[in-house]
Protein backbone atom coordinates (compact mmCIF):
# COMPACT_ATOMS: atom_id res chain seq x y z
CA UNK A 1 0.00 0.00 0.00
CA UNK A 2 1.17 3.52 -0.68
CA UNK A 3 -0.27 6.88 0.25
CA UNK A 4 -1.18 9.34 -2.48
CA UNK A 5 -3.01 12.67 -2.57
CA UNK A 6 -5.40 12.50 -5.53
CA UNK A 7 -8.84 13.57 -6.70
CA UNK A 8 -11.92 11.38 -6.94
CA UNK A 9 -11.52 11.30 -10.72
CA UNK A 10 -7.96 9.96 -10.47
CA UNK A 11 -8.92 7.50 -7.72
CA UNK A 12 -11.62 6.19 -10.07
CA UNK A 13 -8.99 5.71 -12.81
CA UNK A 14 -6.46 4.14 -10.42
CA UNK A 15 -9.08 1.74 -9.00
CA UNK A 16 -9.78 0.53 -12.53
CA UNK A 17 -6.09 0.14 -13.39
CA UNK A 18 -5.54 -1.82 -10.16
CA UNK A 19 -8.41 -4.17 -11.10
CA UNK A 20 -6.77 -5.03 -14.43
CA UNK A 21 -8.56 -2.61 -16.71
CA UNK A 22 -6.34 -1.74 -19.67
CA UNK A 23 -8.87 -0.14 -22.01
CA UNK A 24 -10.38 3.28 -21.51
CA UNK A 25 -12.56 5.05 -24.07
CA UNK A 26 -13.98 8.47 -23.34
CA UNK A 27 -15.14 11.82 -24.62
CA UNK A 28 -14.34 15.29 -23.21
CA UNK A 29 -17.24 16.48 -21.04
CA UNK A 30 -16.53 19.10 -18.35
CA UNK A 31 -15.73 17.21 -15.11
CA UNK A 32 -14.83 14.08 -17.08
CA UNK A 33 -11.89 15.83 -18.78
CA UNK A 34 -9.58 15.12 -15.86
CA UNK A 35 -10.10 11.36 -16.27
CA UNK A 36 -9.30 11.60 -19.99
CA UNK A 37 -6.13 13.56 -19.38
CA UNK A 38 -5.03 11.19 -16.61
CA UNK A 39 -5.80 8.04 -18.61
CA UNK A 40 -3.97 9.36 -21.68
CA UNK A 41 -0.82 9.31 -19.52
CA UNK A 42 -1.50 6.24 -17.34
CA UNK A 43 -2.77 3.77 -19.94
CA UNK A 44 0.44 3.75 -22.03
CA UNK A 45 2.39 3.34 -18.77
CA UNK A 46 0.59 0.07 -18.01
CA UNK A 47 0.57 -1.13 -21.66
CA UNK A 48 -3.09 -0.23 -21.98
CA UNK A 49 -5.11 1.51 -24.68
CA UNK A 50 -6.56 5.01 -24.35
CA UNK A 51 -8.80 6.34 -27.11
CA UNK A 52 -10.63 9.62 -27.25
CA UNK A 53 -13.76 8.89 -29.27
CA UNK A 54 -15.82 11.28 -31.35
CA UNK A 55 -18.96 10.92 -29.22
CA UNK A 56 -20.39 8.87 -26.34
CA UNK A 57 -22.14 6.41 -28.63
CA UNK A 58 -18.88 5.53 -30.28
CA UNK A 59 -17.01 5.38 -26.94
CA UNK A 60 -19.48 2.90 -25.46
CA UNK A 61 -19.44 0.90 -28.73
CA UNK A 62 -15.69 0.49 -28.37
CA UNK A 63 -16.36 -0.57 -24.78
CA UNK A 64 -18.79 -3.18 -26.14
CA UNK A 65 -16.11 -4.39 -28.56
CA UNK A 66 -13.37 -4.73 -25.96
CA UNK A 67 -15.79 -6.31 -23.50
CA UNK A 68 -16.97 -8.95 -25.96
CA UNK A 69 -13.29 -9.67 -26.66
CA UNK A 70 -12.88 -10.54 -22.97
CA UNK A 71 -11.12 -7.46 -21.57
CA UNK A 72 -11.88 -5.39 -18.48
CA UNK A 73 -12.92 -2.04 -19.93
CA UNK A 74 -13.91 1.37 -18.62
CA UNK A 75 -15.63 4.52 -19.80
CA UNK A 76 -17.01 7.57 -18.03
CA UNK A 77 -18.97 10.71 -18.67
CA UNK A 78 -21.24 13.18 -16.96
CA UNK A 79 -24.90 12.26 -16.49
CA UNK A 80 -25.88 13.89 -19.78
CA UNK A 81 -23.24 11.97 -21.70
CA UNK A 82 -24.40 8.68 -20.19
CA UNK A 83 -27.84 9.37 -21.69
CA UNK A 84 -26.21 9.22 -25.12
CA UNK A 85 -24.79 5.79 -24.25
CA UNK A 86 -28.12 4.30 -23.24
CA UNK A 87 -28.89 2.44 -26.46
CA UNK A 88 -25.59 0.58 -26.41
CA UNK A 89 -25.74 -0.07 -22.65
CA UNK A 90 -29.14 -1.64 -23.26
CA UNK A 91 -27.51 -3.97 -25.79
CA UNK A 92 -24.75 -4.79 -23.33
CA UNK A 93 -27.33 -5.78 -20.68
CA UNK A 94 -29.06 -7.97 -23.26
CA UNK A 95 -25.88 -9.55 -24.61
CA UNK A 96 -24.66 -9.95 -21.00
CA UNK A 97 -21.41 -8.07 -21.45
CA UNK A 98 -19.54 -6.71 -18.43
CA UNK A 99 -18.15 -3.18 -18.28
CA UNK A 100 -17.72 -0.38 -15.76
CA UNK A 101 -19.13 3.08 -16.44
CA UNK A 102 -18.35 6.17 -14.38
CA UNK A 103 -21.38 8.45 -14.13
CA UNK A 104 -20.29 11.84 -12.78
CA UNK A 105 -23.43 13.59 -11.66
CA UNK A 106 -23.48 17.21 -12.73
CA UNK A 107 -26.04 19.56 -14.19
CA UNK A 108 -29.75 19.77 -13.67
CA UNK A 109 -31.25 20.16 -17.11
CA UNK A 110 -29.09 19.28 -20.10
CA UNK A 111 -25.79 21.07 -19.98
CA UNK A 112 -27.14 24.26 -18.43
CA UNK A 113 -25.49 25.00 -15.11
CA UNK A 114 -22.86 22.31 -14.79
CA UNK A 115 -23.12 22.45 -11.05
CA UNK A 116 -22.69 19.55 -8.63
CA UNK A 117 -25.96 17.69 -8.11
CA UNK A 118 -27.12 14.12 -7.56
CA UNK A 119 -29.06 14.17 -10.80
CA UNK A 120 -27.91 10.71 -11.94
CA UNK A 121 -29.71 8.57 -9.34
CA UNK A 122 -32.84 7.83 -11.33
CA UNK A 123 -30.89 7.44 -14.56
CA UNK A 124 -28.53 4.86 -13.06
CA UNK A 125 -30.97 2.98 -10.83
CA UNK A 126 -34.13 3.06 -12.92
CA UNK A 127 -32.22 3.58 -16.19
CA UNK A 128 -33.52 5.08 -19.41
CA UNK A 129 -33.14 1.66 -20.99
CA UNK A 130 -35.78 -0.88 -21.86
CA UNK A 131 -37.85 -2.12 -18.96
CA UNK A 132 -35.81 -5.32 -18.78
CA UNK A 133 -32.28 -3.96 -18.46
CA UNK A 134 -30.81 -3.09 -15.09
CA UNK A 135 -27.45 -1.95 -13.81
CA UNK A 136 -25.53 -2.62 -10.64
CA UNK A 137 -24.95 0.87 -9.16
CA UNK A 138 -22.29 1.75 -6.57
CA UNK A 139 -22.11 5.20 -4.96
CA UNK A 140 -18.88 6.10 -3.11
CA UNK A 141 -18.79 8.92 -0.54
CA UNK A 142 -15.02 9.47 -0.19
CA UNK A 143 -12.05 9.42 -2.55
CA UNK A 144 -10.73 6.26 -0.84
CA UNK A 145 -14.06 4.53 -1.34
CA UNK A 146 -14.13 5.63 -5.00
CA UNK A 147 -10.86 3.75 -5.50
CA UNK A 148 -12.10 0.60 -3.73
CA UNK A 149 -15.57 0.52 -5.25
CA UNK A 150 -14.26 1.01 -8.80
CA UNK A 151 -12.01 -2.02 -8.34
CA UNK A 152 -14.93 -3.98 -6.85
CA UNK A 153 -17.15 -2.88 -9.74
CA UNK A 154 -15.01 -4.91 -12.16
CA UNK A 155 -15.42 -8.06 -10.04
CA UNK A 156 -19.19 -7.61 -9.90
CA UNK A 157 -19.37 -6.86 -13.65
CA UNK A 158 -17.47 -10.05 -14.51
CA UNK A 159 -19.26 -12.21 -11.92
CA UNK A 160 -22.74 -11.31 -13.18
CA UNK A 161 -21.84 -10.33 -16.77
CA UNK A 162 -23.62 -6.99 -16.45
CA UNK A 163 -22.64 -3.31 -16.77
CA UNK A 164 -21.83 -1.65 -13.42
CA UNK A 165 -22.22 2.10 -12.83
CA UNK A 166 -19.97 3.97 -10.40
CA UNK A 167 -22.10 6.98 -9.48
CA UNK A 168 -19.94 9.89 -8.33
CA UNK A 169 -20.95 13.37 -7.19
CA UNK A 170 -19.07 15.83 -9.38
CA UNK A 171 -17.84 17.55 -6.20
CA UNK A 172 -16.37 14.19 -5.13
CA UNK A 173 -14.76 13.76 -8.56
CA UNK A 174 -12.88 17.02 -8.04
CA UNK A 175 -12.20 16.58 -4.33
CA UNK A 176 -8.59 15.83 -3.38
CA UNK A 177 -7.91 13.52 -0.44
CA UNK A 178 -5.04 11.41 0.83
CA UNK A 179 -5.80 7.77 0.14
CA UNK A 180 -4.04 4.42 0.22
CA UNK A 181 -3.66 2.55 -3.05
CA UNK A 182 -2.23 -0.89 -3.88
CA UNK A 183 1.28 -0.96 -5.27
CA UNK A 184 0.93 -4.28 -7.14
CA UNK A 185 -1.66 -4.25 -9.88
CA UNK A 186 -3.88 -7.26 -10.57
CA UNK A 187 -3.36 -9.16 -13.82
CA UNK A 188 -5.63 -8.10 -16.71
CA UNK A 189 -6.29 -11.83 -17.33
CA UNK A 190 -7.60 -12.35 -13.80
CA UNK A 191 -10.93 -13.78 -14.98
CA UNK A 192 -11.15 -16.55 -17.58
CA UNK A 193 -13.91 -15.89 -20.09
CA UNK A 194 -14.90 -18.83 -22.31
CA UNK A 195 -17.71 -16.87 -23.88
CA UNK A 196 -15.53 -14.19 -25.46
CA UNK A 197 -14.94 -13.82 -29.20
CA UNK A 198 -11.47 -14.59 -30.52
CA UNK A 199 -11.10 -17.41 -27.99
CA UNK A 200 -8.30 -19.50 -29.46
CA UNK A 201 -8.61 -22.27 -26.88
CA UNK A 202 -12.08 -23.08 -28.07
CA UNK A 203 -11.77 -23.28 -31.83
CA UNK A 204 -14.58 -25.70 -32.51
CA UNK A 205 -17.43 -23.63 -31.12
CA UNK A 206 -17.98 -20.13 -32.38
CA UNK A 207 -19.33 -17.50 -30.08
CA UNK A 208 -22.12 -15.53 -31.68
CA UNK A 209 -23.71 -12.58 -29.87
CA UNK A 210 -27.05 -11.49 -31.21
CA UNK A 211 -30.09 -9.77 -29.80
CA UNK A 212 -32.74 -11.98 -31.34
CA UNK A 213 -33.14 -15.68 -30.74
CA UNK A 214 -34.51 -18.23 -33.14
CA UNK A 215 -33.99 -21.26 -30.92
CA UNK A 216 -34.35 -22.06 -27.25
CA UNK A 217 -30.74 -23.15 -26.75
CA UNK A 218 -29.44 -19.69 -27.57
CA UNK A 219 -31.42 -17.85 -24.91
CA UNK A 220 -29.63 -15.64 -22.46
CA UNK A 221 -30.22 -15.68 -18.74
CA UNK A 222 -33.46 -14.24 -17.47
CA UNK A 223 -32.54 -10.74 -16.30
CA UNK A 224 -35.00 -10.92 -13.38
CA UNK A 225 -33.54 -14.18 -12.11
CA UNK A 226 -30.08 -12.65 -12.40
CA UNK A 227 -31.04 -9.61 -10.35
CA UNK A 228 -32.51 -11.87 -7.65
CA UNK A 229 -29.01 -13.33 -7.29
CA UNK A 230 -27.44 -9.88 -7.31
CA UNK A 231 -29.65 -8.86 -4.34
CA UNK A 232 -27.16 -10.63 -2.09
CA UNK A 233 -24.44 -8.17 -3.12
CA UNK A 234 -26.11 -5.14 -1.55
CA UNK A 235 -23.82 -2.89 0.48
CA UNK A 236 -24.58 -0.24 3.07
CA UNK A 237 -23.08 1.64 5.97
CA UNK A 238 -24.96 2.37 9.19
CA UNK A 239 -23.42 5.15 11.24
CA UNK A 240 -24.39 5.62 14.90
CA UNK A 241 -27.76 3.93 14.46
CA UNK A 242 -27.61 1.50 17.42
CA UNK A 243 -29.41 3.79 19.89
CA UNK A 244 -30.77 6.32 17.40
CA UNK A 245 -34.37 7.39 17.36
CA UNK A 246 -34.05 9.37 14.16
CA UNK A 247 -31.94 8.67 11.06
CA UNK A 248 -30.83 10.44 7.92
CA UNK A 249 -30.71 8.42 4.68
CA UNK A 250 -28.24 9.72 2.16
CA UNK A 251 -25.82 8.53 -0.53
CA UNK A 252 -22.64 9.78 -2.17
CA UNK A 253 -20.89 12.94 -1.01
CA UNK A 254 -24.07 14.23 0.63
CA UNK A 255 -23.81 11.25 3.02
CA UNK A 256 -20.43 12.62 4.07
CA UNK A 257 -22.05 15.96 4.87
CA UNK A 258 -24.79 14.06 6.71
CA UNK A 259 -22.12 12.30 8.78
CA UNK A 260 -20.92 15.73 9.90
CA UNK A 261 -24.47 16.66 10.85
CA UNK A 262 -24.81 13.42 12.86
CA UNK A 263 -21.55 14.01 14.74
CA UNK A 264 -22.50 17.64 15.51
CA UNK A 265 -25.96 16.76 16.72
CA UNK A 266 -24.71 13.80 18.77
CA UNK A 267 -22.47 16.17 20.71
CA UNK A 268 -25.60 18.07 21.66
CA UNK A 269 -27.17 14.85 22.91
CA UNK A 270 -29.59 14.29 20.03
CA UNK A 271 -29.93 10.56 19.20
CA UNK A 272 -29.44 10.70 15.45
CA UNK A 273 -27.79 8.26 13.03
CA UNK A 274 -27.09 7.82 9.33
CA UNK A 275 -28.03 5.02 6.93
CA UNK A 276 -25.98 5.14 3.74
CA UNK A 277 -26.75 2.75 0.87
CA UNK A 278 -23.46 2.05 -0.91
CA UNK A 279 -25.04 -0.07 -3.62
CA UNK A 280 -28.05 1.85 -4.92
CA UNK A 281 -28.94 -1.10 -7.13
CA UNK A 282 -29.39 -3.64 -5.55
CA UNK A 283 -30.72 -1.39 -2.77
CA UNK A 284 -30.06 -2.75 0.77
CA UNK A 285 -33.78 -3.14 1.46
CA UNK A 286 -33.71 -5.58 4.37
CA UNK A 287 -31.07 -3.60 6.25
CA UNK A 288 -33.05 -0.40 5.78
CA UNK A 289 -36.29 -2.02 6.95
CA UNK A 290 -34.72 -3.43 10.12
CA UNK A 291 -33.12 -0.08 11.03
CA UNK A 292 -36.24 1.93 10.12
CA UNK A 293 -38.37 -0.22 12.44
CA UNK A 294 -36.40 1.01 15.45
CA UNK A 295 -36.57 4.75 14.78
CA UNK A 296 -39.31 7.36 15.00
CA UNK A 297 -38.23 9.78 12.32
CA UNK A 298 -36.51 9.36 8.95
CA UNK A 299 -35.16 12.15 6.75
CA UNK A 300 -34.00 11.48 3.18
CA UNK A 301 -31.32 13.98 2.24
CA UNK A 302 -30.24 14.17 -1.41
CA UNK A 303 -29.43 16.79 -4.01
CA UNK A 304 -32.20 16.15 -6.53
CA UNK A 305 -35.96 16.25 -6.76
CA UNK A 306 -36.47 13.13 -4.65
CA UNK A 307 -35.35 10.13 -6.70
CA UNK A 308 -34.15 8.08 -3.72
CA UNK A 309 -36.93 9.44 -1.49
CA UNK A 310 -39.57 7.70 -3.63
CA UNK A 311 -37.58 4.44 -3.47
CA UNK A 312 -37.24 4.67 0.31
CA UNK A 313 -40.98 5.36 0.68
CA UNK A 314 -41.75 2.30 -1.42
CA UNK A 315 -39.38 0.06 0.52
CA UNK A 316 -40.77 1.27 3.87
CA UNK A 317 -44.34 0.96 2.61
CA UNK A 318 -45.07 4.73 2.63
CA UNK A 319 -44.43 5.07 6.35
CA UNK A 320 -45.59 8.52 7.47
CA UNK A 321 -42.48 9.28 9.48
CA UNK A 322 -40.34 9.77 6.32
CA UNK A 323 -39.57 13.33 5.26
CA UNK A 324 -37.54 14.55 2.32
CA UNK A 325 -35.00 17.32 2.01
CA UNK A 326 -33.72 17.83 -1.52
CA UNK A 327 -31.44 20.81 -1.80
CA UNK A 328 -30.92 22.12 -5.29
CA UNK A 329 -28.18 24.57 -4.37
CA UNK A 330 -25.91 21.74 -3.22
CA UNK A 331 -23.09 22.89 -0.93
CA UNK A 332 -24.37 26.40 -0.21
CA UNK A 333 -27.84 24.97 0.18
CA UNK A 334 -26.62 22.27 2.52
CA UNK A 335 -25.26 24.88 4.90
CA UNK A 336 -28.89 25.86 5.26
CA UNK A 337 -29.79 22.21 5.86
CA UNK A 338 -27.21 21.94 8.63
CA UNK A 339 -28.65 25.05 10.32
CA UNK A 340 -32.15 23.62 10.11
CA UNK A 341 -30.99 20.34 11.57
CA UNK A 342 -29.46 22.31 14.42
CA UNK A 343 -32.84 23.81 15.09
CA UNK A 344 -34.30 20.32 15.03
CA UNK A 345 -36.61 21.26 12.17
CA UNK A 346 -36.59 19.62 8.81
CA UNK A 347 -38.44 21.05 5.85
CA UNK A 348 -40.70 18.54 4.22
CA UNK B 1 -11.69 -16.13 -68.08
CA UNK B 2 -11.89 -19.04 -65.71
CA UNK B 3 -14.11 -18.93 -62.69
CA UNK B 4 -13.05 -20.91 -59.65
CA UNK B 5 -15.80 -23.25 -58.52
CA UNK B 6 -16.30 -24.09 -54.87
CA UNK B 7 -18.48 -26.86 -53.59
CA UNK B 8 -20.59 -25.22 -50.88
CA UNK B 9 -20.52 -28.51 -48.91
CA UNK B 10 -16.75 -28.21 -48.60
CA UNK B 11 -16.72 -24.63 -47.32
CA UNK B 12 -15.64 -24.30 -43.71
CA UNK B 13 -16.49 -20.68 -42.95
CA UNK B 14 -19.87 -20.73 -44.69
CA UNK B 15 -22.84 -22.91 -43.72
CA UNK B 16 -24.59 -24.50 -46.69
CA UNK B 17 -28.13 -24.00 -45.37
CA UNK B 18 -31.30 -22.30 -46.57
CA UNK B 19 -31.25 -18.53 -46.03
CA UNK B 20 -34.04 -16.09 -45.21
CA UNK B 21 -33.07 -13.71 -48.02
CA UNK B 22 -35.70 -12.85 -50.69
CA UNK B 23 -35.37 -14.19 -54.26
CA UNK B 24 -32.99 -12.15 -56.35
CA UNK B 25 -31.26 -10.55 -53.35
CA UNK B 26 -27.46 -10.51 -53.53
CA UNK B 27 -26.90 -10.97 -49.76
CA UNK B 28 -26.70 -14.78 -50.06
CA UNK B 29 -24.09 -14.63 -52.82
CA UNK B 30 -22.03 -12.06 -50.91
CA UNK B 31 -22.20 -14.12 -47.67
CA UNK B 32 -20.90 -17.13 -49.56
CA UNK B 33 -18.16 -15.14 -51.33
CA UNK B 34 -16.91 -13.87 -47.96
CA UNK B 35 -16.85 -17.47 -46.72
CA UNK B 36 -14.96 -18.60 -49.83
CA UNK B 37 -12.43 -15.79 -49.53
CA UNK B 38 -11.81 -16.53 -45.84
CA UNK B 39 -11.40 -20.25 -46.56
CA UNK B 40 -9.05 -19.58 -49.44
CA UNK B 41 -6.87 -17.39 -47.25
CA UNK B 42 -7.00 -19.93 -44.39
CA UNK B 43 -8.28 -17.30 -41.96
CA UNK B 44 -11.23 -19.20 -40.47
CA UNK B 45 -9.75 -19.23 -36.97
CA UNK B 46 -8.78 -15.57 -36.96
CA UNK B 47 -11.78 -13.72 -38.38
CA UNK B 48 -14.24 -11.97 -36.05
CA UNK B 49 -17.29 -10.41 -37.70
CA UNK B 50 -19.50 -7.59 -36.54
CA UNK B 51 -22.99 -7.36 -38.01
CA UNK B 52 -25.64 -4.79 -37.24
CA UNK B 53 -29.28 -4.04 -37.87
CA UNK B 54 -31.16 -4.67 -41.08
CA UNK B 55 -31.01 -7.58 -43.52
CA UNK B 56 -27.24 -7.60 -43.03
CA UNK B 57 -27.78 -8.86 -39.48
CA UNK B 58 -28.63 -12.37 -40.74
CA UNK B 59 -25.07 -13.12 -41.86
CA UNK B 60 -24.14 -14.48 -38.43
CA UNK B 61 -26.59 -17.36 -38.96
CA UNK B 62 -24.82 -18.50 -42.12
CA UNK B 63 -21.15 -18.27 -41.12
CA UNK B 64 -19.02 -20.52 -38.93
CA UNK B 65 -17.30 -17.51 -37.40
CA UNK B 66 -17.35 -15.52 -34.18
CA UNK B 67 -19.94 -12.79 -34.69
CA UNK B 68 -21.10 -9.86 -32.59
CA UNK B 69 -24.24 -7.86 -33.25
CA UNK B 70 -23.71 -4.12 -32.82
CA UNK B 71 -26.44 -1.52 -32.32
CA UNK B 72 -27.47 0.43 -35.42
CA UNK B 73 -24.52 2.02 -37.21
CA UNK B 74 -21.95 1.31 -34.52
CA UNK B 75 -20.21 -1.73 -36.00
CA UNK B 76 -16.94 0.10 -36.95
CA UNK B 77 -16.50 1.28 -33.34
CA UNK B 78 -17.30 -2.17 -31.95
CA UNK B 79 -14.78 -3.69 -34.37
CA UNK B 80 -12.14 -1.16 -33.28
CA UNK B 81 -12.82 -2.10 -29.64
CA UNK B 82 -12.30 -5.80 -30.44
CA UNK B 83 -9.21 -5.06 -32.55
CA UNK B 84 -7.63 -3.20 -29.61
CA UNK B 85 -7.88 -6.38 -27.53
CA UNK B 86 -7.04 -8.83 -30.36
CA UNK B 87 -4.62 -7.01 -32.71
CA UNK B 88 -3.78 -10.36 -34.35
CA UNK B 89 -7.37 -11.08 -35.43
CA UNK B 90 -9.05 -10.01 -38.67
CA UNK B 91 -12.06 -7.77 -38.02
CA UNK B 92 -14.78 -7.31 -40.60
CA UNK B 93 -18.08 -5.49 -40.39
CA UNK B 94 -21.04 -6.34 -42.61
CA UNK B 95 -23.49 -3.47 -42.91
CA UNK B 96 -26.28 -2.19 -45.11
CA UNK B 97 -26.51 1.32 -46.53
CA UNK B 98 -29.24 2.46 -44.12
CA UNK B 99 -27.27 1.23 -41.15
CA UNK B 100 -23.82 2.44 -42.18
CA UNK B 101 -24.71 5.74 -43.86
CA UNK B 102 -27.79 6.87 -41.93
CA UNK B 103 -27.09 5.73 -38.40
CA UNK B 104 -23.35 5.20 -38.44
CA UNK B 105 -21.81 7.81 -40.74
CA UNK B 106 -19.67 9.40 -38.03
CA UNK B 107 -18.35 6.04 -36.79
CA UNK B 108 -17.43 5.08 -40.36
CA UNK B 109 -15.67 8.36 -41.19
CA UNK B 110 -13.69 8.37 -37.93
CA UNK B 111 -12.70 4.71 -38.27
CA UNK B 112 -11.44 5.44 -41.78
CA UNK B 113 -9.72 8.68 -40.78
CA UNK B 114 -7.92 6.93 -37.92
CA UNK B 115 -6.70 4.29 -40.36
CA UNK B 116 -8.22 1.56 -38.17
CA UNK B 117 -7.05 -1.90 -39.15
CA UNK B 118 -10.54 -3.18 -39.89
CA UNK B 119 -12.46 -4.03 -43.07
CA UNK B 120 -15.92 -2.60 -43.66
CA UNK B 121 -18.23 -4.34 -46.14
CA UNK B 122 -21.11 -2.13 -47.27
CA UNK B 123 -24.01 -3.91 -48.93
CA UNK B 124 -25.66 -1.08 -50.86
CA UNK B 125 -29.16 -1.97 -52.03
CA UNK B 126 -30.47 1.64 -52.10
CA UNK B 127 -33.25 1.10 -49.53
CA UNK B 128 -33.70 0.36 -45.85
CA UNK B 129 -35.05 -3.06 -46.66
CA UNK B 130 -35.65 -4.87 -43.38
CA UNK B 131 -37.65 -1.99 -41.90
CA UNK B 132 -40.01 -1.97 -44.85
CA UNK B 133 -38.28 -0.30 -47.78
CA UNK B 134 -37.86 3.30 -46.66
CA UNK B 135 -35.63 5.81 -48.49
CA UNK B 136 -31.92 5.51 -47.69
CA UNK B 137 -28.95 7.88 -48.22
CA UNK B 138 -28.04 5.93 -51.36
CA UNK B 139 -31.50 5.89 -52.97
CA UNK B 140 -31.23 7.52 -56.38
CA UNK B 141 -33.32 10.41 -57.70
CA UNK B 142 -36.80 9.38 -58.73
CA UNK B 143 -36.68 6.12 -56.78
CA UNK B 144 -40.04 5.12 -55.31
CA UNK B 145 -39.71 3.91 -51.73
CA UNK B 146 -42.01 3.46 -48.75
CA UNK B 147 -41.33 7.04 -47.60
CA UNK B 148 -40.82 8.68 -51.02
CA UNK B 149 -44.08 7.62 -52.68
CA UNK B 150 -43.68 10.36 -55.33
CA UNK B 151 -40.04 9.50 -55.99
CA UNK B 152 -36.88 10.81 -54.31
CA UNK B 153 -36.51 14.46 -55.27
CA UNK B 154 -33.45 16.68 -55.35
CA UNK B 155 -35.28 19.59 -53.67
CA UNK B 156 -36.67 17.63 -50.78
CA UNK B 157 -34.31 14.70 -50.24
CA UNK B 158 -31.08 15.64 -52.02
CA UNK B 159 -28.97 13.36 -54.15
CA UNK B 160 -27.48 10.01 -53.18
CA UNK B 161 -24.16 9.60 -51.36
CA UNK B 162 -21.26 7.92 -53.14
CA UNK B 163 -19.56 6.91 -49.94
CA UNK B 164 -16.70 4.87 -51.46
CA UNK B 165 -15.37 7.94 -53.30
CA UNK B 166 -15.71 10.03 -50.11
CA UNK B 167 -13.84 7.46 -48.00
CA UNK B 168 -11.06 7.27 -50.60
CA UNK B 169 -10.25 10.95 -49.93
CA UNK B 170 -9.16 10.12 -46.38
CA UNK B 171 -5.51 9.27 -45.97
CA UNK B 172 -6.30 6.58 -43.38
CA UNK B 173 -8.21 4.58 -46.00
CA UNK B 174 -5.76 2.19 -47.69
CA UNK B 175 -8.07 0.12 -49.85
CA UNK B 176 -11.40 1.22 -51.33
CA UNK B 177 -13.31 -0.63 -53.99
CA UNK B 178 -16.83 -1.02 -55.35
CA UNK B 179 -18.00 -4.35 -56.77
CA UNK B 180 -21.18 -6.13 -57.69
CA UNK B 181 -22.16 -9.79 -58.12
CA UNK B 182 -24.59 -9.78 -61.04
CA UNK B 183 -22.58 -11.93 -63.51
CA UNK B 184 -19.92 -14.68 -63.03
CA UNK B 185 -16.96 -12.50 -64.03
CA UNK B 186 -17.94 -9.80 -61.52
CA UNK B 187 -18.55 -12.48 -58.85
CA UNK B 188 -14.98 -13.68 -59.39
CA UNK B 189 -13.76 -10.07 -59.21
CA UNK B 190 -15.71 -9.53 -55.98
CA UNK B 191 -14.06 -12.54 -54.34
CA UNK B 192 -10.63 -11.26 -55.29
CA UNK B 193 -11.53 -7.84 -53.95
CA UNK B 194 -12.60 -9.33 -50.60
CA UNK B 195 -9.29 -11.18 -50.38
CA UNK B 196 -7.33 -8.06 -51.24
CA UNK B 197 -9.21 -5.94 -48.67
CA UNK B 198 -8.58 -8.52 -45.95
CA UNK B 199 -4.90 -8.82 -46.90
CA UNK B 200 -4.51 -5.01 -46.58
CA UNK B 201 -5.79 -5.35 -43.03
CA UNK B 202 -3.51 -8.33 -42.30
CA UNK B 203 -0.50 -6.40 -43.46
CA UNK B 204 -1.50 -3.48 -41.24
CA UNK B 205 -1.76 -1.02 -44.10
CA UNK B 206 -4.85 0.72 -42.83
CA UNK B 207 -8.60 0.90 -43.25
CA UNK B 208 -10.15 -1.16 -46.05
CA UNK B 209 -13.61 -0.65 -47.48
CA UNK B 210 -15.58 -2.65 -50.06
CA UNK B 211 -18.97 -1.52 -51.32
CA UNK B 212 -21.15 -4.25 -52.85
CA UNK B 213 -23.76 -2.82 -55.20
CA UNK B 214 -26.70 -5.07 -54.42
CA UNK B 215 -30.34 -5.62 -55.29
CA UNK B 216 -33.60 -5.55 -53.36
CA UNK B 217 -36.35 -6.86 -55.67
CA UNK B 218 -38.92 -6.76 -52.83
CA UNK B 219 -38.58 -3.02 -52.18
CA UNK B 220 -37.59 -2.00 -55.67
CA UNK B 221 -41.01 -3.48 -56.57
CA UNK B 222 -39.37 -5.44 -59.42
CA UNK B 223 -38.84 -9.09 -60.32
CA UNK B 224 -35.34 -10.54 -59.71
CA UNK B 225 -34.57 -10.35 -63.45
CA UNK B 226 -35.85 -6.75 -63.74
CA UNK B 227 -33.84 -5.81 -60.68
CA UNK B 228 -30.65 -7.17 -62.15
CA UNK B 229 -31.30 -5.36 -65.43
CA UNK B 230 -31.98 -2.08 -63.59
CA UNK B 231 -28.72 -2.53 -61.66
CA UNK B 232 -26.77 -3.17 -64.86
CA UNK B 233 -28.38 -0.43 -66.96
CA UNK B 234 -28.96 2.37 -64.44
CA UNK B 235 -27.20 1.89 -61.14
CA UNK B 236 -23.71 1.11 -62.40
CA UNK B 237 -23.68 4.59 -63.99
CA UNK B 238 -24.47 6.18 -60.62
CA UNK B 239 -22.20 3.86 -58.65
CA UNK B 240 -19.26 3.03 -60.97
CA UNK B 241 -17.74 -0.33 -60.09
CA UNK B 242 -14.03 -1.00 -59.90
CA UNK B 243 -11.03 -0.26 -57.72
CA UNK B 244 -11.13 3.29 -56.31
CA UNK B 245 -8.05 3.45 -54.11
CA UNK B 246 -5.16 1.18 -53.29
CA UNK B 247 -2.40 3.01 -51.57
CA UNK B 248 -0.29 2.77 -48.52
CA UNK B 249 1.24 5.95 -47.21
CA UNK B 250 2.86 5.91 -43.82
Amino acid sequence: MKKVFISGNKAFAEGAIYAGCRYYYGVPRSINNEILKYMSVRMPEVNGVFTQSENERSAISMVLGSSVAGARVLTSSITDGISAMDEVLNYMCGLELPCVVGNIMSGKFGLKNLEPTQSGYAQAVKSNLSGYSKFIVLAPHTVQETYQLTAKAFDLADKYRNPVIVLMDSALAQLNEQIEIEENLLSPEIVKKDWKVGNNENNKNFNVFKSYHDDESNKYTDILAKFKLIESESLYESFMVEDADEIIISFGLIAKIAKGIVINERQKGRKIGLFRPISLSPFPKEALRSIANKVNKITVLESNSGSMYSDVCKILDNNKKISFFGESEYLSGFRKVIKEFEKGIVTV
Amino acid sequence: MTVEAYNPKELKSFKDIETVYCSGCFHGTINRLIGEAIDKMGLKESVIGVNTQGCASFISDYMNLDFVEAPAGLAPSVAMGIKNVHPDKILLTYQGDGDLLSFGMSDLIHAAAKGSKITVFLINNLVMAQTGGQVSPTSILGQITDTTPYGKSIEKDGNHINIAEMIARLSGAAYVSRVTVDIPSRIEQARKTIQEALSFQMEGKGFSFVEFLSTCPTYWYKTPIESRTWLQETLIQQFPIGLIKKSYTK
